[in-house]
Formats: C-alpha cells, structure tokens, sequence
C-alpha cells in the first residue's frame, strides 16, 4: 500500500497489541455497563470483548491473544473483584483455546460468525463452569440453556464485527500472520 | 499527498494511545463501575417489621451482618415493650420511679419531647396505656368503651416524663409507647454504623421507614417512591428524589380494626383517644433524622395539612400529604422533584 | 486459510443447530425469567418459586405458629390467608414485580420478590 510506514514486523506485533488490548478494555467495561442480566448467572457477561481475543489469536498467536485474556481478567479482577476476575479468565482459557484450535485446523470449515458463536459458547460454558466451581451449586447449571441462546446471539454478532475488522489489520500490520 | 512518518514515531504513538486508553479505563471507570456493581442487598425481620438493606460499595455483607445484629440489639436492650430488658420496658415497670437508662435511650426520648412539645401534643410518646388499650394490629384489637378511653386519656402527656442524670421516669400509671418512632431510631443508627463502614451509598428501609446514605451507584439522586394509600403496598402514588436523608410515612392504611362496618387505624389523636381524623390518608415526611421523620409524619397525620406547616418548618422538614378527596399537597422543599404518577390523585397547591 | 469469509455454509449450520438446541431446552419449561418468589421462615429461605413457570394455581402451607396459606398463580403469588390477628401479609396482596414483599409477622415468614428492579425508584416509603 502506498504511503503507509513501513513498520518491523515486531513493531506490528506490537502495535496490535495495544490496539487490540485497548479494545478489550473499552469492550469489558461497556459490558459492566449492562446491569446484571436477567436471568443470567451472577458475574456473567455477554463476552463481547472476545472479539480482541478473536483477532489476537487470529493475527498475533498464542502470546498475544493470551496477553488480551489476562488484560480483561486483570480488569474485571479490579473492577469487579476476586470472582468477576476468575469467571472472566475461565471464559477467557476457554474461548481462546477454541479460536487457536479453529485457526490451526487444516479444514476450518466455519467462516468468522461460525468462529464466534464457537468462541461464545466456549465463553459463556467456561464461566459457567466458573460461576460452579464458586457457588459450589449444582443448581446454577440449570442457567446453561439460557446460556447457550446468548452465546448464539453475541457469538453472531462478535463474529461478524472480528471478520468486517479482521481484513483491516492485515491491511495495516501486511507482514503479520493472516 | 501522504505524509510519512518514521516507523518509530507511529508505532510509539499507537503503543502510547492505547496505553492511555486502557490506563484511563482502568483507573477512572474502575471505580465507576466497581461501585455500581459491588452490591449487597438482604431482607429480613427486625424489630417486628421488614427491613430491606440495600448496600454499595466494599464489604457489603459484614455490614448487613452488623446492621441486622444492631437492629436486633437495639430492640432488645432499648425500645421493646415486651421484652423486660429493654428500657423501655424497664420504666414503664418502675413508673412512678425513676430507672436509669442507656444514654441513647435518653436522647430518644429528649427529641421525643421536643416533637410532643412543638406539637402542642399530637405527637406524644406517652401514648401507651391508650395503644395498648386498642391493641389495633394485635391480638386482643377491640373498640374500647368511652369510660376506659377517658381513663387511658388521664395518663397520657409527655409533660410529666423526667430525664435527669441518666435516670429516666414516668408518671405512675404512665405507659411510653416509642412504637412510632421505633423505625426512625433504627435509621438514626444504622446511619452512625454506615459512617464507620467502608460502603460508598445505602438505602435502608425500616418497614417504610428510609434512610438513604452516600452516594447514589451511578450518580444522582436518590429516588424515593411513594405509596398509594388506597392501594396495595407495591403500588405508587408517585415518587420524589433526595440526594440524601431520612424520609417516613404515616397513613391510616398500615394497622386497622374493622368493627361494624367502621374501620379504625392504627394513630391515635392524643386529644380525642380515638384513631386521628384530619382529613387526611397519608403524610410522607422527609426530616433530618430518622426520628424526627418518623415523628413529624405521626404529629402531621393527627394535625393535618394547614396546622402542620409551622411544625414542619421549625424541624426543617419537608412533607407531601394526601388527603381523603385524593388531593396532594407538596411542601415547597420537594415541590420541585415530586412527581405524581397515580391519575387517581390531583396535585393541589397551598391554599 | 488466507482469507475467512465472514459467514459460510457451516456457519449456517452451527445457528441452525445451536437454535434448533435451544429451541428445544427451552420448550419444555417455557423459558426463564428473573422473577422469582422467595419464601422465608424465621430468617432462612426455606423456598423459591420461579413464577412465570407456574402454569396451574394452587395453594401452599407457609410456616406453622400461626399457620399461613400461600395462593401461588402463574406470575402471581399471596398470602390466601393466615390466622395471625393483624392479617397484614394478607392485605399486601398480590406480589408479582421484583421488590414486592409480604410478610407474616407472628409467624416470622416472609414472601419477596427477587429480581431485576424495574419500577424505577430506589426504594418506597409506606
């Protein structure tokens, strides 16, 4: 492209990095701005921010996506405590293991709304699990099906936000993995 | 044209941007929304009615813990009349005599004296050979007859309670009855408790009684709904809001005895012994202390509208009455916020 | 993969799939929804009733010193009746919306509406 800098690919990275972690920060607190969700276990969010998650694993691999993860679990640890922080890590682990597995397989079959809603489901089970181990009540698995329609929902939309910006980085960042 | 940075320069921009991002985040709209989401909030019986807290902030759940243990204390070694431990209790045995009293006991009752005197009486903590005699809301409710409410008259006036030197006294057959102020007290101190706490804001409800403390999760005031006195107890007259304070209602709804087709509440005119008739169905008092709200609220029912306004500009307070042609008077402090949101009601100005 | 299209076939077939589960887990139960009645005894929850999956009223015990009856209707529960001198829980009649208590003082029970609040007030005075 002409007139853009010619950036080291480790300026790139970089670059991304912050771009992505900025993300994810705006992206968890407009989340904290939704009151707890109806219906919703205590502490679970919909996981919008996965989207920074998403296009780390996708452009920056394992060490820069798990750099955006522990950002937003850190924040949430801060923001909202002890318990927010492991729900958001344990959705966090889950969601990014998906993503990195999606990205490796040879025949990824899925587009980015598919990868989404799998990231999302990955998401929203992992703080399940999460909100599980806390409570230490069985009863709060009954939330699952709940869970699961939101995943569908949010995973479609952060899906289809990751594959409109997802050219874009390649665009700027040319010498990072696509 | 396109201008050309040097990697250097645009890549520490973007680092630096985004870094200022997230730092802003982190540190400003942490807190924001750490208290908005830090919240405790527990139900429960105390002090023979409902007590709703509502907690923000740090360490919510010790503070709950607290305040119902407060509550609890407070009834016990204070204010019931049941238990014989209480103070209350304690002179009302010994009446004619003097016991000697926690010091709080004897502020309660010295801003009780003030109230019964500025009311020239319709507010009178000495009431309790008459509510006892009524007993509406208990187990043996009855219309008692003329002779025994002349009788119970004889011993009521808050004139005759003594208050000297940690010692508390009535006068024989005398009887206090702190049960319309009971749920202000407990406000008043939960409200010293919450100073000591770590909480950032609080909305307490004594059985309808409110306090409202610290800051509001989310900014602004606090907004306080009012109910509707020919309705049920969720539903609204409408609301008003504060950015703090102590705020309690009186209303001929809340404890009845229905003999004959007539039906009698529960808040007795200390001149007449019979349930107080002013015209009036509800007042909602917004004072400085829970007390004085819950108070002021008894004093204005048994006063109604016109006569209560001197009392509640010598406290500082501020009132919305309903009266029985659904009419709502709004003092002019709350004027500006009140809104009314029930049609069956009109807004009436001060005439 | 060199560019991921935004949505594929299989994409299509994963909503379909997910929706096709959900669909079905919701089905029987009609779905979930905040507002549920909390039943106290002497301090402890001794029940909890998700309202809006009530689909046939009936009735219950509540407490035992003075006995209460509690009248459960699809979104809707109340004290029926309770043998207490006040009959206050019973003349707080219906509770449906979050915040909404009744309470049966002489037999320490309380019945309370746990939910998202959406009556846009902070607390009511009464």
């Amino acid at each position: 492209m002409s007139g853009r800098p010619n950036l080291s690919p480790r300026a790139q990275k970089t670059a991304l990095l912050g771009m992505l972690g900025g993300v994810a920060l705006a992206l968890s607190f407009l989340e904290s701005l939704i009151p707890g969700m109806p219906g919703l276990p205590p502490g679970a969010k919909p996981g919008f921010s996965n989207i920074a998650v998403m296009a780390a694993a996708a452009h920056l691999g394992l060490p820069g996506s798990l750099c955006i993860m522990l950002l937003k679990a850190g924040y949430a640890l801060l923001s909202r405590g002890a318990s927010a922080g492991f729900m958001s890590l344990s959705g966090g682990v889950l969601s990014m293991a998906v993503m990195l597995l999606l990205l490796r397989g040879r025949r990824n079959p899925f587009g980015a709304v598919g990868a989404g809603i799998l990231c999302a489901l990955a998401h929203n089970l992992g703080q399940l699990l999460a909100a599980w181990a806390l409570t230490g009540t069985s009863a709060i698995l009954g939330y699952a099906p709940l869970l699961m329609l939101f995943a569908l929902l949010t995973g479609i939309a952060t899906g289809a936000v990751y594959g409109a910006v997802s050219p874009y980085c390649n665009r700027i960042f040319p010498s990072l993995p696509k | 044209m396109h201008r050309t940075y040097s990697k250097k320069t645009l890549w520490r921009a973007l680092l630096l941007g985004a870094l200022a991002v997230a730092l802003l985040l982190l540190i400003g709209l942490d807190f924001w929304s750490g208290q908005r989401e830090a919240s405790f909030e527990k139900s429960s019986l105390a002090m023979g009615t409902v007590v709703t807290a509502q907690l923000y902030g740090p360490d919510g759940e010790e503070a709950a813990g607290a305040i119902f243990d407060a509550l609890q204390a407070l009834e016990q070694e204070r204010l019931s009349w049941r238990l014989s431990s209480s103070d209350i209790a304690r002179i009302n045995a010994a009446a004619g005599g003097s016991v000697p009293v926690a010091p709080q006991t004897i502020g309660y009752l010295q801003q009780a004296a003030a109230v019964s005197q500025k009311s020239g009486g319709a507010f009178d903590c000495t009431l309790g050979a008459l509510t006892q005699l009524w007993d509406i809301g208990g187990e043996n409710a009855r219309v008692p007859s003329q002779a025994e409410i002349d009788a119970a008259l004889q011993t009521v006036g808050y004139q005759s309670v003594s208050l000297q030197g940690g010692q508390a006294a009535v006068a024989k057959g005398q009887a206090l009855d702190l049960g319309a102020i009971g749920k202000g007290i407990a406000c008043d101190e939960i409200a010293a408790m919450l100073e000591q706490s770590r909480l950032s804001g609080a909305v307490i409800s004594v059985g309808g009684s409110i306090l409202l403390w610290g800051q509001r999760p989310g900014g602004g005031d606090w907004k306080i709904g009012v109910r509707d006195p020919r309705g049920e107890a969720s539903e609204q007259l409408g609301s008003f809001s504060l950015p703090g304070g102590y705020v309690s209602t009186s209303g001929n709804y809340e404890r009845t005895l229905t003999v004959n087709g007539q039906t009698y509440h529960h808040i007795l005119d200390p001149k007449t012994g019979y349930p107080a008739d002013s015209g009036l169905i509800s007042v909602t008092v917004m004072a400085p202390t829970g007390l004085l709200s819950d108070a002021l609220s008894t004093a204005c029912f048994v006063l109604g509208y016109q006569d209560s306004l001197p009392l509640l500009k010598e406290f500082h307070a501020e009132a919305i009455f309903v009266t029985q042609e659904r009419a709502v008077f709004v003092t002019e402090g709350l004027r500006q916020s009140f809104t009314l949101t029930n049609g069956d009601y009109h807004l009436a100005s001060a005439g | 993969m060199k560019k991921q299209p935004i949505f594929r076939r299989a994409d299509l077939i994963l909503v379909v799939v997910c929706a096709v589960i959900c669909i079905f887990l919701f089905w029987p139960s009609g779905g979930r929804t905040p507002a549920q009645a909390v039943l106290y005894c002497e301090g402890e929850e001794v029940g909890r009733i998700a309202l809006s999956e009530v689909d046939s009223p009936y009735t219950m015990a509540l407490g035992d010193n003075p006995a209460a009856v509690v009248q459960v209707e699809p979104g809707r529960i109340r004290y029926l009746s309770a043998s207490c001198p006040d009959q206050l829980c019973v003349r707080a009649g219906w509770l449906s919306k979050p915040g909404d208590t009744a309470a049966c003082l002489p037999a320490r029970t309380v019945i309370s509406i746990e939910g998202v609040r959406n009556s846009g007030v902070d607390v009511q005075t009464y």
